[in-house]
């Protein structure tokens, strides 16, 4: 069997081109400084805000961090394949002894570790910089992290969709960069809920739109395990807890994401076994 | 050791090959030929298990589009446009195909070695010239002694010097035992070739060996002429009666240009008329100077 073997040669070489191209430490040091929250740190290290804060702030990371997500994993994905189209190593890879679905497991499994790496960096450097990492913390902290990692996969494969199906680079990161916008805009971190809200059957239509957005999904599922209340959960955040409660929520939830992880990694497995590539 | 059968590519409404069949066996060296856009890149993808396509090709005994990875590893390919990592050094990319292809260390080493890459391992990808690049990548093609080697366009891309250094490495693997197929248009690659395939739009219109393929199109010959002086004119006589088309008259030597099957019956007329020459020289027949004229001729329309 030479799978594993060549696999790994993919995934090691996917790693190291991505901290060669330097992306890998810029996105680390993004995700760092959305972490920590420069004000908010201030304000804790000033004791001008009870520790019970450090929860609403944990909503506030999974709320603010998921929109932004997409942008690490989307473009780099959108752009992984079809740039190896337009270079011809893509063809000159698989004129080797390697599989279609070697080449594309090598290439996911090292985005994914990439991605993940940065993820991990930026949220964990944070956490011992900043919160001087406790176990409550620690654990809050991990489900989001956790749940990043999910979103990071579905981001992935929906990129890598994207990368297969173009053929030239400008496309490709057009085409993600549309769809960052489309799921950012689509949600309650783009305001569209509340327009939504104002419409005859808005709240269905809201919970419907959240449930095919797995941004605003990972977001619900996040506000409603670390008990997010009031103002910090949001307007679709309460329709859920009002609808199906809190519990039936995560669990419509868990289920949408794992859908689109689902639907996302068998399209990428499909198109990429089947369409021509080159 | 390669069998085609019957293989067919559809790009959208574009048909780049059509119904095209051949054989290449153990050892033999063939040499796929055509112009530009006649389909032999699209050949060689469906080879390579790159393209879907119709039909069947059979590599060693295994069929490409059932077990491509188990056919490639018989298989040693040189690519049209060489392209590699190009922020990879080459011997890291080397390592990195050598993994790939479950080679090791030592064979990484005796391959640069054979193609004179070795002093040039600590340089990129990108700071290679197109010779070298070429030779690279020859040298991963054999990294595992494959026993069919593919070239797609080998010296389309590199300068003279390159071509040559180039030519004389597949000269000596023509010489070693493996079964070759070279793609290429005029590239004066036919002398390693005892099979030739011309494709057309996607077509082949004919395949035999290069003397055979010669006999059938009759090839125009190049022909060197120096008159005695003040025969010039029943040399051009003669050169007229046998329609014999005239390159160039403007130096000493005249350049003319005749079917092979009319080459004798001229020689005969000229050397028959008392010695009107001081000298003659004649060039052998290529398959590719022939092969244009083939192309028209029999051309699907």
């Amino acid at each position: 069997m030479n799978s594993p073997r060549v696999i790994s040669a993919i995934i090691g070489q996917t790693v190291k081109e991505s901290i060669r191209a330097k992306w890998l430490i810029m996105f680390t040091v993004v995700y760092f400084l959305v972490t920590i929250n420069v004000p908010f740190l201030i304000l804790i290290i000033e004791r001008l805000l009870p520790p019970s804060t450090l929860n609403s702030y944990l909503v506030y990371l999974g709320t603010i961090s998921y929109p932004f997500l997409p942008l690490l994993s989307l473009p780099l994905g959108a752009l992984s394949i079809v740039e190896e189209k337009e270079s011809g190593t893509l063809q000159y890879l698989l004129s080797n002894p390697i599989s279609r679905m070697q080449f594309l497991a090598g290439r996911f499994f090292g985005l994914m570790i990439s991605t993940s790496l940065v993820l991990l960096a930026g949220y964990g450097i944070a956490a011992v910089v900043a919160f001087n990492v406790r176990y409550s913390v620690l654990q809050g902290l991990g489900f989001i992290i956790g749940l990043s990692l999910g979103l990071n996969v579905i981001m992935l494969s929906v990129a890598l969709v994207i990368s297969t199906m173009c053929r030239r680079k400008v496309t490709a990161l057009s085409v993600a960069i549309f769809m960052w916008f489309l799921l950012v805009l689509v949600s309650d971190f783009g305001g569209s809920f509340g327009a939504i809200l104002a419409v005859a059957n808005g709240t269905k239509i809201a919970l419907i739109a959240a449930l095919l957005n797995p941004i605003e999904s990972a977001g619900l599922i996040s506000e409603i395990h670390l008990n997010a209340y009031g103002a910090e959960l949001a307007m679709t955040g309460e329709i859920i807890e009002n609808s199906f409660g809190a519990s039936n929520g995560l669990w419509i939830m868990g289920v949408s994401l794992f859908l689109w992880g689902a639907l996302g990694v068998g399209l990428m497995i499909i198109l990429f076994k089947y369409v021509d590539l080159v | 050791m390669l069998e085609v059968k019957n293989v067919s590519k559809r790009f959208g409404k574009f048909q780049a090959l059509k119904d095209v069949s051949f054989t290449v066996p153990n050892n033999g060296r063939a040499l796929l030929l055509g112009p530009n856009g006649a389909g032999k890149s699209t050949m060689i993808k469906a080879v390579m298990g790159v393209h879907r396509f119709a039909g069947e090709i059979i590599v060693d005994g295994i069929n490409v589009s059932r077990k491509g990875v188990q056919a490639r590893e018989r298989i040693g390919y040189v690519p049209q446009y060489s392209a590699f990592y190009e922020t990879l050094t080459v011997d890291q990319e080397s390592k990195f195909i050598a993994k790939i292809k479950g080679a090791s260390k030592d064979a990484i080493q005796e391959k640069l070695a054979i193609v004179g890459l070795t002093d040039a391992t600590k340089k990129t990808m990108k700071a290679l010239s197109g010779g070298m690049r070429q030779r690279f990548a020859l040298a991963m093609a054999l990294l595992t002694n494959p026993p069919m080697l593919i070239f797609d366009e080998p010296l389309a891309n590199i300068d003279l010097k390159g071509q040559l250094d180039f030519m004389g490495l597949a000269r000596n693997l023509a010489r070693g035992g493996h079964t070759l197929l070279i793609a290429t248009h005029l590239t004066g690659m036919s002398e390693f070739a005892d099979q030739v395939i011309v494709l057309n739009r996607g077509r082949k219109i004919a395949e035999g060996t290069p003397d055979v393929l010669l006999a059938q199109l009759d090839p125009d010959q190049t022909i060197y002429l120096r008159p005695k002086a003040g025969h010039e004119k029943e040399v051009s006589e003669i050169l007229a009666r046998y329609n014999a088309k005239i390159i160039n008259d403007q130096s000493l030597t005249m350049v003319v240009s005749i079917p092979n099957s009319r080459k004798f019956t001229l020689l005969n007329s000229l050397f028959s008329n008392g010695g009107v020459l001081d000298d003659i020289a004649i060039e052998p027949s290529k398959i590719e100077a022939a092969y244009t004229k083939f192309l028209e001729e029999k051309a699907p329309a």
